[in-house]
């Protein structure tokens, strides 16, 4: 029987860093997100979370949302006994996941360097057996691993290009067995110019204009409110470019801004989680 | 000249963002072609994303890498990428080194000189996957004040023993770094740009010890 402690041990809630807004901007991304996500079903919407941010001090994330999620709190929610759980999760594994992904790239990268070796000594077959490895690098390293976890990447890659990434969320390993709200999700990453956001879904928006093969557009206009509207309705017309123009909104403080003082908790949780059941 | 994947190794704060910084500096600037007479050179992608700003009371403002600083490079017509993750003891900077260490096919393990040498080897006691051959980069050389040159053949002494014996690995170059600015020290400023040229230039195998 699994036994863990409380969430609020090692799930460390978000709260408010700064709270200036533009309502128009956030109104004006979400309505954006869900033309570009189109709808599930005649009139249902798939529900969404896209969040870009930045480190704070030596474990502190700040970080901005745009979000359709009808029933969860937000961090500035006045409401008792209800906490902003989807927030804690979500920002937190979005560090961890960048890393993972990351890491993955990181790994690609290696093999194009061992492929050019190994095709050069004459070697192909070689390097196709090393290519059917990659997918199963584990994430984090085995060797920081106890024994009897399951070391392997938490994620499927249904589809990536060089800056995005879509991704189903294994409900198998051990992120998702000690976090059970975000049992199979699926989930996108971007980067952009050294910036990273997230998205999550509820269900695989499989007609969303991701923009893959596309890159995405500069933001090349002042950025004020004024200029990000002006994208958002001129420019806009994948997933990419709708992060383009969240990163620079949150870049540029207009939408508020969340903070997390410690998200690395999560991450610990998820290392020693296997070693508590052995125990 | 192939491509090469290098990573920057060492202990929290001893300076390897900073050499990484600094030869983006020299890249930047033209440096590389002028100094030390490489072909054309550019940066590709430079991402220090994952640095985090520590708060402080002065004016130094502290940081701290948690996912790896990445700086892809252009010499010529190669690209070559130097990682440099953090040197933290944390599960998320820890999956840096690790990653880094696997991938690099090249490392240089910096040292603070000017710092205990003991807790800096236990970094590497952490680290599995090491090369058969790095090159060490004995940084913030301008704190050792007088007698420089002795205090330094005392501390190649002991991270050859700590390497060669323990670690059967061998160092195929020392290199004496100062990687902030400072009049004074614009040989040691060169010596930060010199030692990743010569990574990608000599893939350290084989290259002389140098100074």
């Amino acid at each position: 029987m699994k036994i863990l402690p409380k969430k609020a041990d090692w799930l460390i809630f978000p709260s408010v860093h700064s709270d200036i807004h533009s309502q128009e901007v956030e109104d004006a991304l979400i309505k954006k997100a869900q033309e570009l996500f189109g709808e599930q079903q005649e009139g249902e919407n798939f529900k969404f979370f896209l969040l870009t941010g930045s480190f704070l001090g030596a474990f502190g994330y700040t970080y901005s949302t745009v979000r359709y999620w009808p029933g969860t709190i937000r961090p500035e929610s006045k409401k008792s006994g209800r906490r902003p759980v989807l927030d804690a999760v979500f920002s937190c594994i979005s560090i961890y996941l960048s890393g993972l992904v990351t890491y993955q790239t990181d790994y690609d990268q290696a093999y194009a360097e061992i492929k050019e070796v190994l095709e050069k000594s004459g070697r192909p077959d070689l390097a196709e057996i090393v290519e059917e490895k990659l997918p199963f690098v584990s994430m984090p390293p085995k060797q920081m691993l106890k024994e009897g976890q399951t070391p392997v990447t938490p994620y499927y890659i249904i589809r990536n290009d060089e800056d995005l990434l879509l991704a189903e969320l294994y409900p198998s390993v051990q992120l998702t067995e000690v976090v059970d709200s975000i049992r199979s999700r699926y989930t996108v990453f971007f980067s952009y110019q050294g910036y990273t956001a997230f998205g999550f879904f509820d269900n695989l928006p499989e007609n969303a204009r991701f923009g893959f093969g596309t890159p995405a557009k500069n933001f090349d206009k002042t950025p004020d409110e004024k200029g990000v509207m002006e994208f958002i309705s001129k420019d806009v017309e994948t997933l990419k470019d709708l992060f383009v123009a969240l990163i620079t909104a949150h870049q540029n403080s207009m939408l508020m801004q969340y903070k997390i003082e410690d998200y690395e908790s999560l991450l610990n949780k998820i290392l020693e989680y296997k070693m508590e059941e052995i125990k | 000249m192939a491509m090469v994947n290098v990573g920057i190794l060492g202990d929290v704060s001893v300076g390897k963002t900073t050499i990484l910084r600094l030869f983006v500096k020299y890249v930047e600037e033209n440096a590389l072609q002028t100094k030390f007479g490489t072909e054309a050179a550019a940066i590709v992608k430079a991402d220090f994303s994952g640095e985090a700003t520590l708060p402080s009371k002065d004016d130094v403002k502290e940081t701290k890498t948690i996912h790896p600083n990445r700086v892809v490079f252009r010499v010529g017509t190669k690209m070559h990428t130097l990682f440099a993750p953090g040197g933290d003891d944390r599960p998320l900077v820890r999956m840096g080194i690790t990653t880094v260490s696997r991938i690099a096919r090249l490392i240089v393990a910096v040292f603070d000189v000017s710092r205990d040498l003991e807790s800096q080897f236990e970094f590497y006691s952490a680290v599995r996957f090491i090369p058969k051959t790095i090159i060490v980069a004995l940084n913030k050389a301008d704190l050792l004040g007088k007698d420089m040159n002795k205090k330094i053949e005392e501390i190649k002494k002991k991270i050859n023993e700590y390497f060669k014996d323990k670690r059967k690995i061998d160092i195929t170059g020392f290199y004496v770094t100062v990687a902030e600015s400072k009049p004074g020290f614009e040989g040691q400023n060169d010596n930060c740009a010199k030692l990743i040229l010569d990574c990608i230039k000599d893939q350290v195998v084989g290259a002389e010890a140098k100074e």
